[in-house]
């Protein structure tokens, strides 16, 4: 019996035969499970912080199951999915890959190797959702600096000395000290290290400081 | 009898004929005009020939002037129907010099029925008699009218109208046509014309006798069309025989199609019977490996099992509906019965597997009694009970040795409405417990076999109300036999 690590399945399927029988074999391996039987059913009642992972059928009446994802994609939901079909259908599995999906399965497909997935999707899932916390969380420091102290942090992370940064910015060498101060106390960081790791972390498209 | 009355009497006769029958090709077809027009002109010919020939036999100048007043009307449907008749078949000739005859014509017809006398004569004095084809006919003494010139006028006009359409159709290339046709209007009408005035006006003593010579332009206009008419006899024959041609290939065509669609059918079939069976035997699946970890619990949720139980009943019912509607499927919709050759089955079956068993060094065999023997059944799934026969067959004898490398074919009529096909080969034979289970599905004796060929022949054969079943023969070897139910045809002596 699995431990189940935090998160729900979630199972999508129009065949109720196969949707009941899957929840079953789920909830005696320990997870904790919800059961939709239609795309449009999950997608209408998830929640914007909503963890685990999706179990679900490729065809569907309505939206498939790649719709499905599609539509978890645009929403910016981190949940992993797991494709099971009826059949072999090679080049929906070739796109649910590609678009990220975390496994493609057979319905048939032996017990260990579909609960093998929906572990790794949950696990995935986790670290996901931990990441976009982290995430929001940087962002949100970030956002508390004023327009100016994030010009002075640009030019810090890229390893400016004081001096430099108050000639480029046309104030005063202590105007610039008095903001990174500021800066400091605002993102809660100690060292120029953690400053750098942290900007890098929160916006990955900003220059490599030692690329400068 | 007279000479005079026998041509003029042949002439109206003749003229009448043919105003007849070109009156029934117009019924006959409508579009064409020109055949409408002919005739009439043929009527106007006939009608002037009975007043010629009533002039040449008045006895009396009042008769004979009545009869001048009245031929102006077969005259007039003369002339009208050259102008209807040039532009309706040679489409030729300036519309409105035409027009502008037909209104002189017209006027003069009125002048003429307006006068006392006629537009010809003011009076009529006298009638002479003058010698013609050896007897006396009459001919008109009397003052000549001025208003004739009106008449003439729209003549000469006419005239021009006639040879300005002739040249436009030789220069259109259609040279013949200009000749005959436009020639012998032009012709027939000048001299007739010529000779007209010359009598009228008294130049020459003589009666007149233009409708002879007019039959003789009908007669030449008539062949000018039946030329026609045959031309398009000929062309709508060629027509129907292309026509006939393209029906054939439209219905090859619609025959590949369908049977490509049927071929994509059963693919689509086969990949939807797929989908269909999976989420029932999935399901099963799952709630089998459910109720093994719900066992394995402490103590285990008797409730949840009696629920997967009930559960995995369902949907065992349900993966056998899919199977029995794909059968049904099969059955119904996909099996067109139609009376089908056997020597072409069979012939196509073994032609489309020559080059295999020639691979194999296996020989083939077809004996079809009588030649023209006929089934009904689909030809598409029949081929494919041939083949998985055939194949098998050869399979058999793959290894023997050289003289026992043969699978014989044979198709007999048996009772009168069945035919039995037999496929036998000198292969290892079937062993005689074994005769009735070979058809049945996933039966194979194949390393790499399916055991499915048997078992869907045997769908088909019964599909069709017939019976298939095998047979060891006597010196090794297996017989495979099916029968179908025989179609119309069969001995025919």
């Amino acid at each position: 019996m699995k431990e189940s690590i935090s998160g729900i399945v979630h199972l999508v399927d129009d065949d109720t035969s196969f949707l009941t029988s899957m929840s079953r074999l789920l909830r005696a391996s320990g997870y904790e499970v919800k059961t939709f039987t239609s795309a449009a059913g999950f997608l209408s009642q998830l929640a914007p912080d909503a963890t685990g992972c999706v179990v679900a059928d490729l065809r569907m009446p309505g939206q498939s199951g790649l719709d499905l994802q599609d539509a978890l994609a645009k929403a910016g939901c981190p949940m992993p999915v797991v494709f099971l079909t009826g059949h072999g259908d090679i080049p929906a599995s070739v796109q649910a890959m590609r678009h990220g999906a975390e496994d493609f399965l057979t319905k048939r497909a032996p017990k260990d190797q579909l609960l093998a997935a929906v572990q790794r999707a949950l696990e995935r899932g986790t670290r996901e959702n931990a990441r976009h916390l982290r995430l929001r969380e940087l962002r949100d420091r970030l956002d508390r600096l004023t327009p100016r102290e994030r010009e002075v942090l640009d030019l810090v992370v890229r390893g400016k000395m004081n001096k430099e940064i108050a000639d480029e910015l046309a104030i005063h060498e202590r105007t610039v000290k008095l903001h990174r101060t500021s800066i400091t106390s605002k993102l809660q960081v100690h060292s120029v290290a953690e400053l750098t790791r942290l900007v890098l972390e929160a916006d990955p498209r900003k220059p490599d400081p030692d690329a400068s | 009898m007279s000479f005079v009355t026998i041509i003029w009497s042949m002439t109206a006769a003749a003229s009448l004929m043919l105003a007849a029958v070109y009156l029934l090709i117009w019924i006959g077809q409508r579009k064409q005009v020109a055949h409408l027009a002919l005739s009439f002109m043929a009527v106007g010919v006939a009608a002037f020939a009975g007043c010629e020939l009533a002039m040449m036999y008045a006895s009396t100048p009042a008769r004979y002037a009545a009869i001048v007043r009245w031929i102006h009307i077969p005259t007039w449907i003369l002339i009208v129907s050259f102008v209807w008749f040039t532009r309706t078949y040679l489409h030729a000739g300036r519309p409105w010099v035409g027009w502008a005859v037909i209104g002189l014509r017209t006027l003069a017809l009125f002048i003429n029925f307006a006068l006392p006398g006629s537009i010809n004569f003011r009076q009529v004095t006298a009638i002479k008699q003058v010698s013609f084809l050896g007897e006396p006919v009459s001919m008109a003494v009397g003052v000549p009218n001025p208003w004739m010139l009106l008449a003439h006028a729209s003549v000469l006009l006419l005239l021009v109208f006639l040879v300005d359409a002739s040249i436009s159709v030789w220069r259109r290339g259609e040279r013949r046509t200009a000749l005959i046709v436009g020639g012998s209007m032009v012709f027939f009408l000048a001299y007739s014309f010529a000779q007209i005035v010359l009598v009228l006006w008294e130049i020459i003593a003589a009666p007149l006798r233009v409708s002879p010579g007019y039959l003789i332009m009908l007669i030449a206009m008539a062949f000018e069309l039946s030329r026609g008419i045959l031309q398009g006899a000929r062309i709508a024959r060629q027509l129907h025989e292309v026509e006939a041609q393209t029906e054939l290939e439209i219905a090859q065509l619609r025959e590949n199609l369908s049977h490509a669609g049927r071929v994509s059918m059963m693919g689509q079939l086969a990949s939807a019977l797929a989908h269909e069976i999976n989420q029932p035997l999935g399901a099963i699946l799952r709630n089998a490996e459910a109720a093994e970890l719900v066992l394995q619990q402490n103590p285990p949720d008797l409730d949840e099992l009696r629920e997967i139980v009930t559960d995995i009943q369902k949907d065992d019912h349900r993966a056998g509906e899919v199977i029995d509607r794909l059968r049904g499927l099969l059955k119904r919709r996909d099996i067109e019965m139609r009376p089908l050759s056997v020597a072409a089955l069979l012939n196509e079956a073994v032609a489309l597997i020559q080059p295999y068993a020639a691979g194999l060094n296996v020989k083939l065999a077809v004996e079809i009694r009588p030649d023209s023997l006929q089934v009904m059944g689909d030809r598409i799934h029949l081929q494919q009970v041939m083949l998985n026969l055939l194949l098998n067959g050869i399979h058999a004898v793959r290894d023997q040795a050289s003289d026992r490398r043969l699978v014989r074919v044979t198709a007999v009529l048996n009772e009168p409405r069945t035919a039995q096909i037999s496929v036998i080969d000198r292969g290892y034979g079937i062993p005689p417990d074994r005769l009735s289970k070979i058809f049945d599905p996933f039966f194979t004796t194949k390393e790499d076999g399916m055991g499915m060929g048997l078992a869907i022949s045997r769908t088909i054969i019964e599909a069709h109300g017939g019976r298939i079943w095998a047979e060891h023969t006597q010196d090794g070897g297996a017989t495979v036999c099916f029968t179908l139910p025989a179609g119309q045809g069969g001995p025919s002596t």
